[in-house]
């Protein structure tokens, strides 16, 4: 022993007996400054001192059970003289957690005898220790175990294995010795799993980056593995394989690829993290908002004008213009329209142009707005199957409804291949009354181009719902046409809940098909049923007859009926029964053709991947009569089945389809009929927003006598080119169009279109941009820049703001909403104060604050005379309030720490809040000033907090008692 | 489920009947034909190319690819299987798979075979149609 560790021990033991001394129970119970004072030193000094002695004890001996005989195996010694420091080792049974609080029961080493024994308690760094650190233990009583015990509460980061938790000095006049309580840590395998923003929008197609942040909670390292959820159509990049230390935390980011227009609404996206065996989860709302291109619209009317082409074939190639109006003129009026314009129309090709959306012959230019709609140029109308029935042509059609009232009507010229026909007129006024609702509809309809139609009719039709979910309806009138005349009348009942549906309709209409109805003689019925959760059941039937006075007549009738069987969520079996039965009376001969079938059908969804199948069986029959006497009538087996899958991914919607039919080729019908189709849209190949996507179709048709040369494919694409143009390629290879001389003609149709957004007379209905508010005032100054790719809702709206922060919402919303900024859509650190409301604002600037990071220590205090706040800790709080008074609070937790994740940028006191507390507590320091500053963690702010000063208070005359307080 | 399988089974075994075709001795329709029609409702004309094979002494098979035009710009294509008997020499009763099934009942005069046509079940499609040898 070296000469400085001998004076430190004897100084410890003298100051030790000085601090025992002074412990002694002074008059009326009082401590004494002088024993405070001495037993802090004391503290200091049995530390140095314990360091000492461990490297010089005589003994060391590890105990790893209870019991009396702990200790040195030091037998006793006299008392009055203080033998050589002993150490041992006491290590307690079972395993504690880090964190967890530990009750440790240290037997009294034997060689203290009967003796009452002073006890000192040094934790070891990182332990608290909650328990007296120093005491004495009673004389012994006989069979009874001589203990003092330390409560503790284990490092947060203890690693696994054993821990040494404090070392307990026991000593009496004669013995010192120090004990190592020792505990085993557990091995702790724990996860937490936070995303850096609590969602996200996105334009459909596009891709969105989410960041988590993981970290290692438990007490070793852990090996972890991060996956998604599949979601049908989303595609989330994988992160490899990594490891965390203890307490280490690492930010990964995710590229997520979302599905391609038209898709939309809100997806959840389920992330995992596993490691150790155990796991964690975060969901993450993904929002796809409308497509920018329908949003441009939203602005104003935009006029495409394009031109296009055909090669390949030797029609179509001298130029086509176009021109496409679509967009709302104002808030309440939309326009829609399109014109084509041939330049040779001999050398149009409909075909090629019809792939890439040019229709020659259709011009028209529809405005709509809040009941009332009205279209000029190519219009139709359908009035009813008794006052006419596809009724169309050259003109204008209109209907409006204001209060009861509304009206139909149609005034056009039939026009057909750019010759000029009859004239078609009709009208139907139309009023509410009650339940029910009546119309009355005339017209005159005349058609001489293709088929001889001709019509003039009227009639009082009356609709009535006498409950909800059912609607009964009648008409009747009168029809004269040159295909027959007389009176006419429908009248069908439709009734849907959700259990079921239920449809009749009947009707006579002199004159059939060539007088702009349906059929003569109609009846059918509809029914589907749902019998269980599961079962379902499902019919139809029908019989027409129409005579058009042209001589040829025809018949049909048929029906089908069969239940379907859910088997789960994704998979359903249904079974159809059916059969039909047409006769055609033509001015040449008698047709007719039945067809009875038995159909077994499967559908469900695996890996995602939508299956089905059907197979059916039964027979067909064929029949001829010639007026010449020659007849034909036979009859023969039929087989059917079909397949097909699809997919929906990040690439496109995948589907495959086949098919193969047997027939008997006695009845005159094809032997065997088979086709493959396989189906790509919105094929993304090349990765970027504005990477143009593909459709492409490829189909093969087999049978005796198909063409040959191959399937028929279809490829096509549009290209966004720079300044809202557009560049479209379509291009068809088709053996079943094949030429003469048996070529294949691969013909291509190109077309190139530019967009042109006009000024809006549609004001916005609520406009502004987000901003950085960096200086906190909500006021967007100029050194403020915008905030992009923020999602904004205003009421069930959302738009996410353009590259400068702005954002506008055209439809109109509840008096009382404001736009707000989705806080989820922000990085972690900001935040986005709301904004009062202003009636009649339509200006909403909106600030998004950076936030700083701040943690305040409440730290509990001995006061002068040794009194040790005994109040929980999560019942205290730090306040910190900012330049502008407003006060932000955080509790703390059992440990002290009070967190503020996030607060905005500025000044701040840190003050503790000690009201939670039933003791007599005050700081025990001057409020603390920080400035936060973007994204920064401060160090922590540690507030000491301690009893109020004692104030001793003597009540009076001796034996009344008194008052003390504190 | 056993009854199902069963019923399908004695349909098509039913059905499955053989018999021979009588039609005397037909005219030689393979070849490329120029088809046109008409049809009802909704009012259209469709325009196309008829491809005739004789694949035994009383029936044919082909092919079938029309435009369909009713006139509002949109023009609709539409192929499809042809197959067919011989009533007797100068009839033919053709069934084209047009997405339904329609059945031609056609006069041969000479290189043209006209007549009348109707698609089978509730859609109530109907015309005439006129198909002259020789391609389009």
């Amino acid at each position: 022993m070296t000469t400085r560790r001998r004076i430190l021990l004897v100084a410890a033991v003298a100051i030790s007996a000085v601090a025992m001394a002074a412990r002694e129970p002074a008059a009326g119970g009082a401590r004494t400054e002088l024993g405070a004072i001495a037993g802090r030193v004391g503290s200091v000094v049995r530390g140095l001192t314990r360091r000492a002695s461990a490297r010089t004890a005589a003994t060391d001996t590890t105990v790893a059970t209870k019991g009396p005989e702990a200790g040195g195996g030091v037998g006793a010694a006299p008392r009055g003289e203080i033998t050589p420091a002993v150490h041992s080792t006491f290590r307690r049974d079972g395993l504690a957690e880090p964190r967890s609080l530990q009750v440790i029961t240290v037997p009294v080493p034997a060689q203290f005898g009967a003796h009452p024994v002073d006890f000192a308690v040094n934790p070891a760094p990182q332990v608290d220790v909650l328990s007296s650190q120093h005491g004495t233990v009673a004389e012994a009583v006989p069979a009874v175990e001589r203990t003092t015990t330390i409560i503790a509460r284990m490092p947060a980061s203890a690693p696994p294995g054993p821990l040494e938790v404090a070392q307990v000095t026991f000593r009496d006049g004669t013995f010192s010795t120090t004990v190592s309580v020792e505990l085993e840590i557990a091995k702790i395998t724990r996860l937490a799993l936070r995303p850096t923003r609590q969602g996200a929008g996105v334009y459909p197609g596009q891709t969105v980056r989410l960041g988590l942040l993981v970290q290692n909670l438990g007490n070793g390292p852990d090996t972890l593995r991060m996956a998604a959820d599949g979601v049908p159509g989303w595609r989330v990049e994988d992160v490899p394989v990594f490891v965390l230390a203890p307490g280490e935390q690492r930010q990964l980011a995710f590229t997520v690829h979302t599905p391609p227009p038209p898709a939309s609404g809100t997806t959840q996206i389920l992330f995992r993290a596993s490691g150790g065996g155990v796991g964690s989860t975060v969901t993450i709302p993904i929002e796809l908002l409308p497509d920018p291109s329908l949003e441009l619209r939203a602005r104003g009317p935009v006029l495409s004008a394009g031109v296009a082409t055909a090669a390949g074939d030797p029609k179509g190639s001298s130029p086509v213009f176009g021109f496409q109006l679509n967009g709302p003129l104002t808030s309440s009026i939309m326009l829609h329209g399109r014109f084509i314009q041939t330049i040779d129309r001999a050398d149009f090709n409909p075909e090629a142009m019809s792939r890439i959306g040019y229709f020659a012959d259709a011009g028209y230019l529809n405005a709509s707005g809040n009941g009332w709609a009205v279209t000029a140029g190519r219009t139709g109308y359908s009035f009813s199957p008794l006052m006419g029935w596809n009724a169309g042509g050259l003109g204008a059609s209109a209907d409006l409804s204001r209060g009861p009232w509304s009206i139909g009507m149609l005034a056009v010229q039939e026009r057909f291949a750019g010759r000029s026909g009859g004239d078609q007129l009709g009208l139907k006024v139309g009023r509410k009354a009650g339940r029910g609702s009546l119309t009355l509809t005339t017209t005159h309809l005349d058609q001489s181009l293709v088929f001889n139609r001709t019509l003039d009719a009227a009639g009082l039709g009356y609709s009535f719902t006498p409950k909800a979910g059912m609607t009964l309806g009648a008409e009747a009138g009168w029809r004269s046409s040159a295909s027959g005349q007389g009176a006419a009348f429908s009248a069908q009942l439709d009734q849907r809940s959700a259990h079921g549906q239920v449809g009749l309709y009947a009707a006579h209409a002199p004159g059939g098909s060539a007088a702009f109805a349906r059929a003569t003689d109609e009846l059918n019925g509809n029914l589907w049923r749902q019998l269980s959760p599961n079962w379902a059941v499902r019919m139809f039937g029908y019989s027409t007859k129409d005579d058009p006075g042209t001589g040829n007549l025809s018949r049909s009738r048929g029906g089908s009926v069969g239940p379907s069987l859910r088997l789960g969520q994704w998979s359903s079996v249904s079974v159809d029964l059916s059969s039909h039965v047409s006769e055609y009376d033509a001015n040449n001969g008698t047709t007719g053709s039945g067809e009875l079938m038995a159909t077994v059908g499967a559908q469900t969804l695996v890996q995602g991947l939508n299956l089905n199948a059907s197979l059916g069986a039964g027979r067909s029959s064929r029949s001829a009569n010639l007026p010449t006497g020659g007849s034909f009538d036979r009859s023969g087996g039929r087989l059917s089945a079909r397949g097909g899958l699809a997919a929906y991914t990040a690439r496109g919607a995948f589907t495959l389809d086949g098919g193969i039919d047997k027939s008997a080729a006695i009845t005159g019908q094809l032997a065997t009929t088979g086709f493959a189709s396989a189906q790509a849209s919105q094929l993304r190949i090349f990765a970027g927003p504005h990477a143009p996507t593909f459709d492409a179709f490829a189909w093969l048709n087999m049978y005796q006598g198909a063409p040959t040369g191959g399937p028929a494919i279809r490829i096509g694409t549009e290209i966004a080119l720079p300044g809202q143009s557009s560049l479209a390629l379509n291009v068809e290879r088709n053996p079943y169009r094949q030429t003469v001389a048996g070529r294949v003609p691969i013909v291509a149709a190109i077309r190139f279109e530019h967009s042109i957004g006009f000024p809006s007379f549609r004001r916005p209905t609520a406009h502004g941009t987000v901003f950085e508010d960096r200086n906190g005032n909500g006021v967007r100054d100029a050194d403020e820049s915008g905030v992009a790719g923020v999602l904004v809702h205003r009421g069930a709206l959302s738009v996410l703001t353009n590259p400068d922060g702005g954002y506008r919402f055209y439809e109109s919303a509840a008096p009382n909403s404001v736009p707000a900024v989705d806080q989820g859509s922000l990085p972690m650190g900001q935040m986005a104060p709301s904004v009062a409301l202003i009636p009649g604002h339509t200006t909403w600037n909106l600030p998004v604050r950076r936030t700083g990071r701040l943690r305040v220590q409440l730290l509990p205090a001995l006061d002068s005379v040794g009194r040790f706040p005994q109040t929980r800790l999560n019942l205290l709080a730090a306040v910190a309030t900012d330049s502008a008074g407003a006060a932000w609070i955080a509790h703390a937790d059992s440990t002290g720490m009070a967190v503020f994740d996030a607060l905005p940028a500025g000044r701040y006191t840190v003050t503790i809040d000690l009201s939670g507390s039933q003791e007599r507590l005050r700081p025990l320091q001057s409020p603390t000033e920080v400035l936060i500053t973007d994204r920064q963690d401060l160090p922590i702010v540690r507030l000491r907090f301690g009893f109020r000063p004692a104030r001793v208070f003597d009540g009076g005359a001796a034996g009344t008692g008194g008052l003390r307080r504190r | 489920m056993k009854f199902l399988a069963l019923s399908l089974g004695s349909l098509l075994v039913v059905g499955c009947g053989s018999d021979k075709i009588v039609c005397g001795t037909p005219p030689d329709l393979t070849g490329s034909w120029s088809y046109s029609a008409t049809q009802s409702v909704p009012a259209a004309t469709l325009a196309g190319t008829l491809s005739l094979t004789t694949s035994g002494g009383c029936t044919i098979d082909g092919h079938l690819s029309v435009t369909v035009d009713d006139g509002s710009g949109t023009p609709t294509l539409l192929d499809g299987g042809v197959s067919g008997v011989f009533l007797d020499e100068s009839t033919v009763d053709v069934t084209t798979q047009l997405g339904g099934e329609r059945r031609h009942l056609g006069t041969i005069v000479a290189d043209t075979i006209s007549g009348s046509w109707a698609e089978s079940g509730p859609s109530g499609k109907s015309g005439t149609f006129r198909a002259v040898r020789g391609a389009p």
